[in-house]
C-alpha cells in the first residue's frame, strides 16, 4: 500500500469508504435522528466532531496506550469528548439539543467511531487521522443529510421546517416514523450498490 | 518487564487517562452548568408569558400534595407551579408539566385563570415525531384549548364543547398534550376550593 | 405493581420495541441475523448483559453520582461499567460454562457497542426507575431486542434463497424486510395497560 496524503485520507472517509453506504456502520443514529434535515446535520456535525477529537488524541497518545487495554482507554476517550459535545449543545444550542435526546450520549457507541480508531488513529501521525476523522464525519453527515432530506420532503412535507406543497398534497407521514427510516435507508443502499456495480462494469470493460 | 510491574504501569496509564477525563469534563461542565441553567430558566419564563399574557409577574410556588394527587390520576409530572400576579393580584396558576405523548418528556407549560379557564399552551420541549406529533407546537393545534373550561376529551375531528381535535396522525400527542391541560385545570379547580 | 410490571413487560417487548421502534441496536440487529441459531445466541446473550449492567448502572448512579453531584461523567462511566461486565461475563462463562461459551463467545465482546444496552441504563436514570425497575425493563428491553432479531433471521433464512435483483441483495432487502416487520409493530401503538 502507497502512502497516502492527508487530502487522499478526507477523500476516502468522505466517498470511497463512505461510513455509512459502504461499511454500514453507525446504524442507530443514521435511523433514528434522520426524521428532519435539521436533526440529521445537527447529528453529523456532532459525531464528526467528536471523531476528529479522539482520532486526534488516540493518534497522539497511540504509543503511550498499552495495547491490552486499548478499548477501554479508546472508550473513555470517546466518551469524554461525547459529554463535552452533550454539554456544549445544551448550553449553545438547546433546542437541537433537545430534539436529539439521548442519541447524543449513544454516539459513544457508534461503531464508526471506535472502529476509527483502532483501524486508523492507533496507527497513523496525527495530520493524517484529523483528515480520517474528517473525512469519515464528513461523510456520515453527507450521509444522514441525504437519508433525512428525502424523509423530511416526503414524510413531513417539508425542508428544514418550510411548507413545500401546501394544502393539497398529505405528505406519507409513514416516512418520518420508524418503517420508513428502514425503507428509505434500504432504497438509498441499494442505489449506491447499482451505481457501484455500473461503474465497476464500465472498468472492467 | 515483570507481571506485576507491567500491570501496574497499565492501571497508572488508564487511571491517567480516565483521571484527565474527568478533570476536564469538570472544568467544562463548571462553565456549561451556570448557562445550562439559564437557558432553562429562560425558555420557562418565554412559556409562561405566552400562556397567561395578562399576568406581570410569575411566583413559584413548592411542590405539595395537590400536584401527587393530579399525579396519580392523569399519569402527568408537575415540574413547576406558579401563581401568575397582576399589580401584586393572583389572576390565576401557570404549572410546567410532562406527560408522554408518542414519547417520553413531552414537556408543556398550562396557563389557568381564576374562574378555571384555560388562558394559553404552549410545548416547552418534546421529542415527538416531525409532520406529526411535532405539529402539537403549531398555534393551530394549541389555541384549540384556550377558554376552555373542566375536563377536557380528545376526538378525532368536529370538536364540541370541551373536546379538541386531535392532530391528524398524533392522538397519542394530543392525548399527552390534553393530559397536561387536564392536570391543569384540576390542580387550579382545588386550589380555589 | 403486578401491573406496572407488565405494564413495562409489554411495552418493551411490543409498543416501544427497542429495535422496531426505538432504533437502538440496529448494528447486531442487522449484522448478526442471517440465521435463526445465532441470532437467538446473540439475543440471549444482549439479554444477559443489560440486565446486569442495568443492575450496576442503577447501583453506581445512585451511590456514586448522584450524592456527589457528578451526573455529568454519566455517559462516561457506564459505558465503562458495561465494557468491564462484558469482559468478566466473557472471562466467567469461558472458564465455568464452556458450553455457554462456545455458543456465545463471539458475540460478546460486540455487545459493549451495542447501543441497546447504554440506552437501557440512560433510559432507566431519565425514566426515575427503582432497582428492581431498573433491573426488569434491561431484561426485558433485551427480550424485545431477541424477539425482534429472531423474527428477523427467520425471514432472511427464508429470503436469501429467493430471487432478488442484484442491488438489493444483502443489507438493502434486510432493511425493506425490517421496514415491513416495522410497520406490524406500529399495530401494538396506542395500545397501553
Amino acid at each position: 500500500m502507497k502512502k497516502q496524503t492527508a487530502v487522499g485520507v478526507f477523500l476516502n472517509g468522505l466517498i470511497k469508504e463512505n461510513p455509512t453506504f459502504v461499511q454500514l456502520l453507525g446504524m442507530c443514529p443514521t435511523l433514528a435522528v434522520t426524521t428532519s434535515l435539521k436533526n440529521g446535520i445537527g447529528m453529523g456535525l456532532s459525531a464528526t466532531a467528536v471523531l476528529i477529537a479522539s482520532n486526534v488524541i488516540i493518534s497522539l497518545l497511540r504509543k503511550l496506550i498499552p495495547q491490552k487495554v486499548r478499548i477501554a482507554a479508546y472508550i473513555v476517550i470517546i466518551a469524554a469528548f461525547v459529554t463535552m459535545i452533550q454539554m456544549l449543545l445544551e448550553a449553545f444550542l438547546p433546542e437541537l439539543s433537545s430534539s436529539l435526546g439521548i442519541f447524543i450520549p449513544l454516539i459513544v457507541v457508534n461503531c464508526i467511531i471506535l472502529a476509527r480508531a483502532e483501524a486508523f488513529a492507533s496507527k497513523n501521525g496525527v495530520l493524517h487521522s484529523a483528515a480520517d476523522g474528517l473525512g469519515m464525519g464528513l461523510g456520515f453527515t453527507a450521509a444522514l443529510s441525504l437519508i433525512s432530506a428525502v424523509r423530511e420532503i416526503l414524510g413531513a412535507g417539508t425542508i428544514f421546517d418550510i411548507e413545500l406543497y401546501g394544502e393539497a398534497v398529505q405528505p406519507m407521514s409513514v416516512i418520518t416514523l420508524a418503517p420508513g427510516g428502514f425503507i428509505v435507508l434500504g432504497i438509498l443502499v441499494a442505489a449506491v450498490n447499482y451505481i457501484m456495480r455500473r461503474k465497476g462494469e464500465k472498468k472492467n470493460g | 518487564m515483570s507481571k506485576v510491574k507491567e500491570i501496574t504501569k497499565i492501571s497508572v496509564i488508564l487511571f491517567l487517562i480516565t483521571a484527565i477525563s474527568a478533570l476536564l469534563l469538570a472544568l467544562v461542565n463548571n462553565i456549561t452548568a451556570p448557562m445550562i441553567a439559564a437557558n432553562e430558566e429562560q425558555s420557562v419564563q418565554d412559556a409562561l408569558r405566552v400562556v397567561m399574557p395578562e399576568a406581570d409577574r410569575f411566583e413559584a410556588r413548592a411542590k405539595g400534595d395537590l400536584e401527587a394527587a393530579a399525579e396519580e390520576e392523569y399519569e402527568s409530572d408537575i415540574m413547576e407551579l406558579y401563581d401568575a400576579k397582576k399589580d401584586g393580584e393572583t389572576v390565576g396558576i401557570c404549572a410546567i408539566v410532562e406527560t408522554k405523548g408518542y414519547d417520553t418528556g413531552l414537556r408543556s407549560a398550562v396557563g389557568v385563570d381564576a374562574e378555571g379557564t384555560v388562558t394559553g399552551v404552549e410545548i416547552i420541549s418534546h421529542q415527538e415525531t416531525p409532520g406529526l406529533g411535532a405539529n402539537a407546537e403549531d398555534e393551530e393545534f394549541r389555541s384549540q384549548y384556550v377558554g376552555k373550561n373542566g375536563e377536557i376529551s380528545v376526538v378525532k375531528s368536529g370538536a364540541g364543547e370541551n373536546e379538541i381535535n386531535a392532530i391528524s396522525g398524533a392522538t397519542m400527542t394530543s392525548d399527552g398534550v390534553t393530559r397536561a391541560v387536564n392536570t391543569v385545570t384540576a390542580i387550579a379547580g382545588e386550589m380555589s376550593e | 405493581m403486578a401491573k406496572e410490571i407488565i405494564a413495562i413487560l409489554l411495552s418493551a417487548l411490543l409498543t416501544e420495541n427497542f429495535v422496531m421502534v426505538k432504533f437502538y441496536g440496529i448494528c447486531p440487529f442487522l449484522g448478526v441475523s442471517k440465521k435463526t441459531d445465532t441470532a437467538i445466541g446473540m439475543g440471549m446473550a444482549v439479554t444477559f448483559v443489560m440486565g446486569i449492567a442495568s443492575l450496576f448502572t442503577y447501583l453506581a448512579n445512585t451511590y456514586l453520582l448522584v450524592p456527589f453531584g457528578l451526573e455529568y461523567l454519566q455517559t462516561i462511566l457506564f459505558i465503562l461499567i458495561i465494557a468491564g461486565l462484558v469482559q468478566l461475563v466473557e472471562m466467567f462463562v469461558k472458564k465455568s460454562i464452556p458450553p455457554l461459551y462456545n455458543a456465545l463467545g463471539i458475540y460478546l465482546p460486540l455487545i459493549t457497542t451495542n447501543c441497546a444496552v447504554l440506552s437501557s441504563a440512560l433510559l432507566n436514570v431519565q425514566n426515575n426507575y427503582n432497582l428492581l425497575y431498573s433491573v426488569l425493563f434491561g431484561v426485558f428491553a433485551g427480550l424485545g431486542f431477541t424477539l425482534a432479531i429472531v423474527l428477523m433471521a427467520g425471514i432472511r433464512e427464508y429470503i436469501d434463497e429467493k430471487a432478488i435483483p442484484e442491488s438489493f441483495r444483502g443489507f438493502p432487502i434486510a432493511l425493506l424486510t425490517a421496514g415491513l416487520m416495522a410497520i406490524g409493530f406500529m399495530g401494538f401503538s396506542g395500545f397501553s395497560i
